[in-house]
C-alpha cells in the first residue's frame, strides 16, 4: 500500500532550500572533534600522572606536617595576590582621564562601498556554534541572570575577539573575550577622573568600574547628520558619571583578555556590581 | 533512516571518519526538519551545527552513552527548536520562493510552490504535536522507534498520533482542493 502523505511530503522536501554553510559546519565540527578528541587525551593522562602522584606519598606528608601545611598554604595566599597586583600593574585595564569632561570630534566621510576592504566577523544565533568556532579555548557564563537570555555573538577570526550578547528588555550584557598578542601594549579603557577603579581578585587580576560616559545633545545631530551626502564633522561633549548603572569589569586569565561590559541597564534587568562578579566567575 | 551501531561505537572509539560518515549522514535531514519549523535557513543551520556539537560534547564526556542515534540527534534538534522558538518569539522568516519572473518558471515548478504553501498551511492548522509526528516522519526520515524516543512516547501511541494527523492533515488539505 503506498503512503498517501508521501507525495504530499517529497512536494514540501523538494522546496527546502539547500543547506548554505554545510561545508564550513562541517569543517567546523570535524576541527571540533579532533580537538576535543586531543584534550580528552591530555586530560586522561594528566589524570593518570595526578592518580600516581597522589597516591600514599603526598597525603602522608599532608597528615604528619600540619605546620608545613600552614606555611605553605600563606605562601600560595601571598603569591597569589602578589601575582594579581603584578598583572594590573603592567595591564593597565582603565585609564583615567584628566576631568570628567571629554570632546569627541566625529567625522562622518562617504564610504566608497565598492571598494571598502572590512574586517567582517561571523555572526552566530547559538552560542556552541560560537564556540566552537574560536581557535583557543572560549567560555559562556554559566550563571546568568534569568531575566537576561543570550542573544546573538560575533567572532572575528583575525583578532580573535569572541562577542557573547545578552539581553534584557532593552538592557544589555557584553562578554569580549581575545587572546593577548605577545608583547602586547594595551592602553586600556578611558574612564572619568571620579571614577573608582575597583581591583578584583579574578583569574591573574582584573578591574572594575562603575558609571559611564554620558553624551550632550549633539549626539542626536551626529545620527542625522550620517545620512548626509557630504563630510560632516560634530562635536560630542561627553560626561563621566558615577551613579548610572553601567558596569565593566576587565581580567586577564590564561594569556585571554575578559571584558564583561554592561548597557545603562534599567528597570527590573537592573545589575549591581555582585550580579556582576557573580557572572565573571561563573565563566566556564 | 539509521545509523548503523558500529558507526556509533567508532564514534566513541574517537574514529573521525565515523564522526564525519555520521555528520553526512544526519546533517540534511535534521536541516530540513529544523528549516520546517524555523522557516529560516540561517537558524536552521545554526541550530543543526548546535545539534552536531552537543554531540560531541556527549560522546567526549562521561555523560550516559547513546543508544540509538537518531532518536537522540532529533530530540536535541528538537529541544533546541523549542527554547529558539521562546527566545525570538517572532522571527521573519525567508520568504517562498514566489518571486521568481513568471516567464523562467515552468508550469511544474508553479504547481509545486502552490502545493507547498498549502501543504504549510495545512500543517499549521495542526496541534503541535500531530504536526510535529508529521515532520520527524516525513521530514526527519525517522523510524517509528526514534520518533517515539524523541516525543517521549511508545510506538503503538506515535502509531495513534500519526494516524489522526494524517486523517486531519488530508481533511484540511480536501477543503483546500488539494486532494479531492
Amino acid at each position: 500500500m503506498t503512503d498517501p502523505m508521501k507525495d504530499v511530503f517529497d512536494t514540501l522536501n523538494q522546496s527546502t532550500p539547500e543547506p548554505q554553510n554545510m561545508a564550513e559546519n562541517k569543517a567546523i565540527f570535524m576541527a571540533t572533534a579532533h580537538r576535543m578528541s586531543v584534550t580528552s587525551e591530555k586530560l586522561a593522562r594528566h589524570q593518570h600522572m595526578n592518580a600516581n602522584d597522589t597516591k600514599g606519598v603526598l597525603p602522608m606528608k599532608l597528615r604528619f606536617n600540619r605546620k608545613r601545611v600552614s606555611v605553605l598554604v600563606a605562601l600560595v595566599a601571598i603569591l597569589t595576590v602578589a601575582g594579581g597586583v603584578l598583572a594590573n600593574s603592567i595591564f593597565g585595564f582603565f585609564n583615567q582621564a584628566p576631568t570628567d569632561t571629554s570632546n569627541v570630534q566625529i567625522t562622518w566621510n562617504q564610504v566608497d562601498m565598492e571598494n571598502i576592504q572590512m574586517d567582517v566577523p561571523a555572526f552566530f544565533y547559538t552560542l556552541e556554534h560560537a564556540m566552537s568556532s574560536t581557535e583557543y579555548y572560549s567560555k559562556a557564563p554559566q550563571a546568568v541572570p534569568s531575566r537576561y537570555q543570550f542573544y546573538n555573538a560575533t567572532y572575528n577570526a583575525s583578532s580573535g575577539d569572541l562577542s557573547q550578547y545578552y539581553q534584557c528588555e532593552t538592557s544589555g550584557i557584553t562578554l569580549s573575550q581575545r587572546p593577548l598578542q605577545a608583547g602586547e601594549v594595551f592602553g586600556g579603557v578611558e574612564v572619568g577622573a571620579s571614577a573608582t577603579i575597583i581591583p578584583v581578585d579574578i583569574g591573574d587580576g582584573g578591574e572594575y568600574v562603575r558609571g559611564g560616559w554620558l553624551t550632550d545633545g549633539n549626539a542626536s545631530t551626529l545620527v542625522l547628520d550620517s545620512s548626509a551626502m557630504t563630510n560632516t564633522t560634530t562635536n560630542v561633549g561627553l560626561t563621566w558619571s558615577n551613579d548610572i548603572p553601567q558596569h565593566t569589569l576587565m581580567w586577564t586569565e590564561n594569556g585571554i583578555l575578559y571584558t564583561l561590559q554592561t548597557s545603562v541597564t534599567q528597570g527590573g534587568c537592573n545589575l549591581t556590581q555582585a550580579d556582576i562578579l557573580a557572572i565573571a566567575n561563573s565563566l566556564k | 533512516m539509521d545509523i548503523d551501531q558500529d558507526l556509533l561505537k567508532r564514534a566513541y572509539n574517537r574514529d573521525e571518519s565515523a564522526l564525519e560518515a555520521i555528520f553526512d549522514a544526519y546533517y540534511p535531514a535534521l536541516y530540513r526538519y529544523l528549516y520546517h519549523h524555523t522557516g529560516h535557513i540561517q537558524t536552521a543551520e545554526d541550530l543543526t551545527a548546535t545539534v552536531f556539537h552537543r554531540f560531541l560534547e556527549q560522546i567526549y564526556s562521561d555523560k550516559s552513552p547513546i543508544n540509538h542515534l537518531s532518536g537522540w540527534l532529533f530530540r536535541v534538534a528538537y529541544r533546541l527548536m523549542v527554547d529558539d522558538i521562546r527566545r525570538t518569539h517572532v522571527r521573519d522568516t525567508d520568504p517562498l520562493p514566489d518571486d521568481i519572473p513568471m516567464e523562467s518558471i515552468i508550469e511544474q515548478t508553479v504547481m509545486a510552490q502552490i502545493q507547498t504553501k498549502q501543504v504549510y498551511e495545512a500543517l499549521s492548522e495542526l496541534p503541535d504535536r500531530q504536526r510535529e509526528v508529521l515532520l520527524l516522519r516525513y521530514i526527519g526520515e525517522l523510524d517509528l522507534f526514534a520518533t517515539a524516543q524523541v516525543l517521549g512516547l511508545n510506538v503503538n501511541a506515535v502509531k495513534a498520533l500519526q494516524h489522526r494527523a494524517i486523517t486531519n492533515l488530508k481533511n484540511i488539505l480536501m477543503l483546500q482542493g488539494e486532494l479531492s
